[in-house]
């Protein structure tokens, strides 16, 4: 197969998007319209690229279930549920810093296997700075844990990262079979990581605390409407059963997501304006440009072409796992950098090309999804939940709680080499397991 | 009625001023907030208790999770240190450029609408000369309903 002028004008569409968006010149939603709609006209110019190829390009399982999912989180964050759940985190720790920062960490991670983790750090990182406030803590050790922590959750499920879910849809891998894999490589990496974590922050875990400095927050103000608790609840709880379920009753977990919306829509008759305000919508749109760039390069043929390529490695047995290896550290270093949804968009067609080329790609989607995910919490800029708490501690107005970007990286990039290690070490004492 | 029944002639925040100095002029003037103005006593922005007690005492995370506040909470109050430390240091650190205001002839319901508008509990009352009359606030509109 040889290079061609539509793969060589689609590639430099593809590398000014992403330039544009890596350099944040322009807002990232913006450089990827632009990108798209450029893809899609300089496409029929050349005739390698259409209208209706690019409409088809667009995941609308990624986008429904994320837009689905949105309006779920945005019904649960008004009851306050969170709150109550940090205020008994807090009372349970008893005073304790190092069992605090375990409890919180814990419980972010697990909300954020569920529910979109900027979310839950959103909710969850305020509330922190107010209970280690009120505990005379230094709030650094519980955000810095609290965003890395629900960064490593989010890798467990089919739903609890963007990119899970692309590759989950682009792969046709259930809920079920995604959590089977990746969670016991997740509870491992999440125990080396808090273990990391009470290490690096030992000096600021180090305080004694009495009895006066205990959190006193009221939980009888936290839910502050326990009807609305109980029917959000209840309509998440079905769309966690859908979510287990959906591959047995031919749903795409999009459908089972928007299930559960249309009970939790029924039962609470919330305004809809007010509820679709709450969608993210820049993001979605900027996931449906980036799915039509890179719509446009598959068409040109050029992902095929470094499938191919790429497939007289991998088809090899002994070089399988170390192409997973490479892609997973390599996603890693990438996402630590640069946002990883342009890059797990991009990496998703040259893997179904390797598939067609009769590569077995399971693991190499499991390396992906764990590369993506881990590289996330290197970097302040790695994931949007670090952002968030680095302007939560700037906004808390405490002395010793600012963090820079070199402080980020000083336990960032150890935290993500501590996964990747002890990941690379999961894969390749389980490879079969990670083959099916 | 007129806006000017119920415009309250006030002093100004200099900028040789304290906020202790500027805080005091408000409780004078029984006012949430006075006009800063510069050398020529041309008016550049304004003073706002409210605003100063933001920037100084209240982070987010409290104001976010405040009804989450149990009553026996001690250690929260506003340190006396911190307090003598920002009440010495100039007003002008804690001024606002946006200036509301309004001519004398508006009606009182378009001072009500502003206010709500900007979310605040004052406004300033300057004519088309740009000479600066008074302040306007609730409390002064409330004072004049209860003189009908």
């Amino acid at each position: 197969m040889t290079f061609t002028q539509p793969m060589l004008i689609s590639t430099v569409i593809l590398l000014g998007a992403y330039v544009l968006i890596f350099t944040e010149k322009i807002h990232r939603t913006s450089a990827a319209i632009i990108g798209a709609v450029s893809m899609v006209g300089i496409g029929m110019i050349f005739d390698f690229y259409s209208q209706e190829e690019a409409l088809q390009s667009i995941d609308a399982n990624t986008i429904f279930l994320l837009a689905a999912m949105m309006m779920v989180v945005a019904m649960l964050r008004n009851t306050g549920a969170f709150e109550y759940m940090a205020i008994v985190l807090s009372r349970i720790s008893r005073s304790k810093p190092k069992l605090l920062l375990i409890y919180l960490c814990a419980a972010v991670s697990l909300i954020s296997m569920i529910l979109d983790n900027v979310t839950t750090v959103i909710v969850f990182a305020p509330l922190t700075i107010l209970i280690t406030r009120l505990m005379q803590l230094n709030p650094v050790p519980y955000l810095v844990g609290e965003a890395m922590l629900s960064n490593v959750g989010g890798i467990a499920t089919l739903v609890g990262d963007p990119p899970n879910i692309m590759i989950g849809s682009a792969a046709n891998i259930d809920f079920s079979t995604f959590l089977v894999h990746m969670a016991p490589p997740v509870i491992v990496v999440w125990i080396f990581t808090i273990t990391f974590l009470l290490f690096a922050f030992r000096k600021e875990l180090a305080v004694e605390i009495d009895d006066k400095k205990t959190s006193k927050l009221d939980t009888r103000h936290a839910i502050k409407d326990p009807a609305l608790l109980i029917k959000t609840m209840v309509s998440l709880a079905v769309i966690i059963v859908l979510f287990f379920i959906h591959h047995h009753m031919h749903l795409y977990p999009s459908f089972a997501a928007i299930i559960g919306l249309a009970l939790a829509m029924a039962l609470m008759q919330p305004k809809p304006e007010k509820l679709f305000g709450e969608v993210n919508w820049s993001v979605l749109v900027f996931f449906a440009g980036l799915f039509v760039i890179v719509g446009g390069v598959e068409a040109s043929g050029l992902l095929s072409m470094l499938g191919e390529e790429l497939a007289h490695v991998a088809k090899q047995p002994d070089m399988l796992l170390l192409t997973c290896l490479l892609i997973m550290w390599v996603a890693a270093m990438l996402s630590a950098f640069v946002d990883n949804i342009p890059f797990t968009v991009t990496m998703i067609p040259i893997i179904l090309g390797l598939e067609s080329a009769g590569v077995p790609v399971t693991p190499l989607w499991w390396a992906l999804a764990l590369g993506v995910g881990l590289g996330g919490n290197g970097t302040h800029i790695g994931a949007t939940a670090n952002i968030i708490v680095m302007s939560e501690l700037e906004k808390s107005g405490i002395q010793n709680a600012r963090l820079t970007p070199m402080d980020w990286l000083k336990k960032g990039l150890p935290t993500t080499f501590i996964g990747l290690v002890v990941s690379s070490i999961i894969f390749s004492l389980f490879f079969d397991y990670f083959l099916v | 009625m007129k806006l000017l029944d119920c415009t309250t002639s006030t002093g100004f925040i200099t900028e040789d001023m304290t906020v202790k100095q500027a805080f005091a002029e408000c409780v004078k003037y029984n006012t949430p907030g006075l006009p800063y103005v510069d050398k020529d006593q041309k008016i550049i922005g304004r003073f706002s208790i409210r605003n100063t007690f933001y920037a100084t005492s209240i982070p987010a995370d409290l104001i976010k999770h405040a009804h989450l506040l149990g009553n026996d909470i001690e250690h929260l109050d506003i340190p006396e240190q911190n307090v003598s430390e920002y009440l010495n240091k100039p007003a002008n650190e804690f001024l606002i450029n946006q200036i509301l205001h309004l001519n004398p002839d508006s009606q009182i319901v378009k001072a009500l609408a502003l206010m709500e508008q900007f979310n605040t509990s004052y406004l300033f009352v300057v004519d088309d000369n740009d000479q600066y009359l008074g302040v306007v606030t609730h409390l002064s509109i409330t004072n004049l309903l209860l003189k009908i």
